[in-house]
């Protein structure tokens, strides 16, 4: 069951019906069994285990942190106590803490990585029977991944590490606690959320409000147009170009370029629905996509890309990585040896490219994602690094940086760097990016986007001529958005002006839709991580 | 408060009809018109028109069935020999659930005297492929049956909305929708005379294959919506006949079952295929295709035939002194006859 398929809204009209049937105070009952549901309708049933497992040793352990922290305080209350035996307590509880943050640490993300790296287990495997006894005995085994699984364990292990850091205190109930990890809008691809935030929305009154109702629906209108009508469009061209056979530079950067906007109307398409459903029952989800592609620089393009995944390498990664025991040494040998800039160059390249590389690997497991996570660490590293010269050398070309080409220009740049980072990815491995940028430089051949050779990867004039409206509408609307919220300037307008834009988007949606017999169903991209 | 729910209600019905409004139309439009003859099949959404057009209780005789029967059965021969009105309620490979329906759906406007229904189906245990299935489906309105039948077809690929709204089947067919897709909804295009009979001077010799020693077991739904169909007929004051039409391939063993059916429900059974020699049809000259379908040459035999059968055992009035509705359709009908046989003798000279 896809959140595009027919059977998914009927799931969520029968849910919607039942949610609001029952008492405002079991309606989180509601949800999840509703989640739990989805979850085995969409999943891999034999798997569901393991959200449960991770579920309940994140919850245990952070419970039995919470009461390590308890009796330490109780303990701390004692009277008589100097100052080195508050210590000692502080250190003795927190050294058991520790161990405990380990133990599930280890637990959640060992599911995680078991059924991440599985597949290149049996890969080896079966190169090593090969060249014994020359059969490949695995090769028939069938690795399944558990639906969710990079999402529901980051978030549950944020809520683990916060517990530790005393952030706030641990869920008492397992069950709230299983609905945060579970909760259906946000299982398959996010947004990545905190307990703070999606944990406290999942324990107010959620209480029907039709105006919020509304909203979620224009909200998913919104993204069943970007998914529907945009991305599995896109993703016919795409496809047909990185699965067929050599082609023109100039159609491989068409692909390119056609490949960026599937990825995010994809991505944020998937968000947006998500986001509408999750209003439709009063809860609030985390806004995860802020516009990216009109990004000045690729840090600001990761603070608007993503943002979940985003602030959560941030927060638990790069933070934690930043004050570590083993930056603060390299920080003060390079003290003693190079001037104080380069010293804060030592000091950001360390955390920067431990979590590109790890963000590289939460994407995907081959060759493709460590370069694709060297690549951004690179990229940020040197517009970090290097920013004093970059500025220096505007002032010396004297570049007006306040107008408005200056900022296209900026915004085209972080654009191309994006697309630098997806032919790392998408074409499947590096041979295949070595022969796309090989054909960009050499073999460019512009003429054939005249020639209607253009036309020869599943989409002809009308369908590319289609896809060109959908990119302007998807423009427009994005600027709306950077300035007004559209939803709310949409209900100020005059009923009639508000029906003719909401029909042409159902109509819209249910004519163009790449949906149903004659269509591949298009996975959602996000969901395979 | 109450006041602000109940516009809120009206408001949420009048969008839901106003989506209504505009979905219908759009369906119709998107639908896909079987409008031209084809190569092998007739031009069912035509031929339905036709049958919409014809004055109410006009028609005494319907032949259901399946490709086998629009093959070989010519409703305006029977007409111009006989006087006799019928017209062919058949679809390509339909089957007996589907064939329950467009006969339900064709007993609204006409109640015939007799009605013959071909057994050729019911040799296959597989559910109908899903082009054909649309062909038959979407002429039909929403009915409990067609809600039914879309949630337990066994059609590959067919989906239960793609059977209720068409629409959903159709959508991509946004970059090849011509003037005629508009023009459908306000000016229909001028009706066929054909009476659902698709005629070709196509020839093609067809396998002769007769397997007496074959087991055959009709199926639970087959039978179940046969005496489905004597009940409609029944209700209508028609008289059910099943029949067999001649077919150079076929197996004994499923005439034999069809016969005892028949006996069953105390209704006749009509078996053409020990008729072949009677008719004097010839497999090299009367057929159109090896999967035995006749041309028009077979179809004229066959109706001959049947202009006996009903002379003999129905007393059906000769209309044609007083129907001017068929008269003029005849005059039509013998025009495209004309111009099929110039156009074939015109490829037959070619080749």
């Amino acid at each position: 069951m896809t959140i595009t398929s027919v059977n998914f809204m009927l799931f969520l009209l029968v849910l919607f019906l039942v949610f609001y049937a029952c008492s405002v105070k079991s309606r989180w009952k509601v949800l999840l069994a509703g989640s739990v549901l989805f979850y085995l309708l969409a999943g891999a049933k034999k798997l569901f285990p393991c959200i449960v497992l991770t579920s309940a040793a994140v919850w245990y352990g952070a419970r039995r942190i919470g009461a390590l922290y308890a009796e330490q305080e109780e303990k701390l209350k004692a009277e008589g106590l100097d100052r080195s035996g508050k210590r000692a307590i502080k250190e003795q509880y927190k050294s058991r803490a520790k161990r405990i943050l380990m133990l599930t640490l280890v637990w959640c993300v060992g599911i995680l990585c078991v059924s991440k790296f599985a597949k290149y287990a049996v890969l080896y495997m079966d190169r090593i029977s090969m060249a014994v006894n020359g059969t490949a005995p695995f090769s028939a085994l069938k690795i399944l991944v558990p639906l969710g699984i990079s999402y529901y364990t980051f978030s549950t292990v944020g809520y683990l590490l916060d517990v530790y850091w005393k952030r706030y205190e641990p869920e008492k109930s397992f069950w709230r606690f299983f609905l945060y990890a579970i909760y259906f809008p946000h299982i398959i691809q996010g947004p990545i959320s905190r307990y703070n935030l999606l944990g406290q929305e999942l324990k107010k009154e959620l209480r029907f409000d039709s105006r919020r109702a509304a909203f979620g629906m224009e909200l998913m209108l919104w993204g069943l147009f970007k998914k529907l009508v945009i991305a599995d469009r896109l993703n016919v061209f795409v496809s047909a170009v990185y699965n067929g056979q050599d082609q023109a530079g100039s159609i491989f950067l068409i692909a390119m370029l056609f490949d960026a906007f599937q990825i995010y109307t994809d991505f944020s398409g998937y968000t947006d629905i998500v986001r509408g459903v999750s209003q439709i029952f009063g809860v609030e989800l985390e806004q995860n996509f802020n516009h990216p592609f009109f990004s000045k620089t690729v840090p600001e393009y990761w603070r608007r890309w993503h943002m979940s995944l985003g602030s959560w390498f941030k927060d638990y990664v790069y933070y934690p990585c930043s004050v570590s025991h083993w930056v603060k040494q390299i920080n003060r040998k390079a003290k003693n040896r190079f001037s104080e800039r380069a010293c804060r160059l030592v000091a950001v390249i360390f955390p920067v490219y431990v979590t590109w590389v790890l963000t590289g690997l939460w994407h995907g497991t081959g060759m493709t994602y460590l370069c694709w996570g060297i690549y951004y660490g690179t990229l940020i590293t040197i517009s970090s690094a290097f920013q004093p010269e970059f500025r220096a050398m505007t002032n010396s070309l004297r570049i007006r940086t306040e107008t408005f080409f200056w900022q296209l220009f900026r915004m085209l740049r972080t654009f191309c760097c994006f697309m630098g980072g997806r032919v790392l990815t998408r074409p499947g491995s590096l041979h295949n990016t070595k022969i796309i940028i090989k054909n960009i430089l050499m073999n460019l051949q512009p003429m054939r986007l005249f020639d209607g050779t253009i036309c020869s990867f599943g989409l002809g004039r009308l369908p590319l001529a289609l896809i060109f409206c959908s990119l302007v509408v998807l423009w427009v609307v994005s600027m709306l958005q950077e300035r007004m919220s559209v939803r709310e300037a949409l209900e100020k307008q005059n009923i009639v002006i508000r029906w003719v834009i909401l029909f042409a988007a159902i109509f819209s949606i249910l004519i163009f839709g790449v949906y149903g017999r004659g269509y591949d169903v298009v996975a959602f991209m996000y969901q395979a991580y | 408060m109450q006041s602000l729910n109940k516009r809120k209600i009206i408001k949420g019905i009048c969008f839901v009809l106003i989506f209504l409004a505009i979905f219908f139309p759009l369906q119709a439009v998107f639908q896909v018109k079987w409008l031209q003859r084809e190569p092998a099949n007739i031009p069912v959404t035509a031929s339905w028109d036709e049958y919409k057009s014809l004055e109410k209780n006009s028609v005494d005789v319907f032949f259901v069935g399946t490709s086998h029967v629009y093959a070989a059965i010519d409703p305006m021969y029977i007409y111009e020999h006989s006087g006799i009105t019928s017209f062919n309620v058949t679809s390509p490979a339909l089957r007996m659930d589907v064939a329950y329906m467009l006969l339900k759906e064709a007993l609204k406007t006409q109640s015939p005297k007799v009605v013959f229904l071909d057994m050729s189906s019911i040799k296959d245990k597989k559910q109908i492929g899903e082009a054909k299935a649309h062909k038959a489906l979407d002429m039909l309105p929403i009915s409990l049956d067609k809600i039914r039948y879309a949630f337990t077809s066994g059609s590959k690929g067919m989906k239960p909305l793609d059977v209720l709204f068409p629409f959903f089947r159709y959508h991509s067919r946004w970059s090849e929708l011509t003037r005629t897709d508009f023009s459908y909804l306000i000016d229909k295009p001028e009706l066929t005379a054909d009476r659902g009979h698709f005629i070709t001077y196509l020839t093609q010799t067809a396998e002769f294959r007769f397997y007496k020693e074959y087991n055959f077991n009709m199926s639970e739904k087959d039978a179940s919506y046969i005496r489905k169909i004597k009940g409609l007929c029944d209700e209508a004051g028609a008289e059910l006949v099943l029949m067999k039409v001649p077919t150079p391939s076929w197996r004994e063993a499923i005439s034999r079952k069809a016969a005892e059916f028949a006996e069953t429900l105390e209704i006749p059974y009509l078996e053409l295929y020990y008729e072949f020699e009677t008719m004097g049809l010839d497999v090299n000259r009367d057929f159109r295709d090896k999967k035995s379908h006749m041309n028009q040459w077979g179809a004229e035999k066959v109706s001959s035939y049947m202009i006996a059968y009903l002379q003999e055992n129905y007393e059906l009035e000769d209309q044609r002194d007083t129907n001017e509705r068929w008269n003029e359709d005849l005059v039509k009908y013998r025009e495209d006859l004309k111009e099929l046989y110039a156009l074939y003798q015109e490829t037959h000279q070619e080749l």
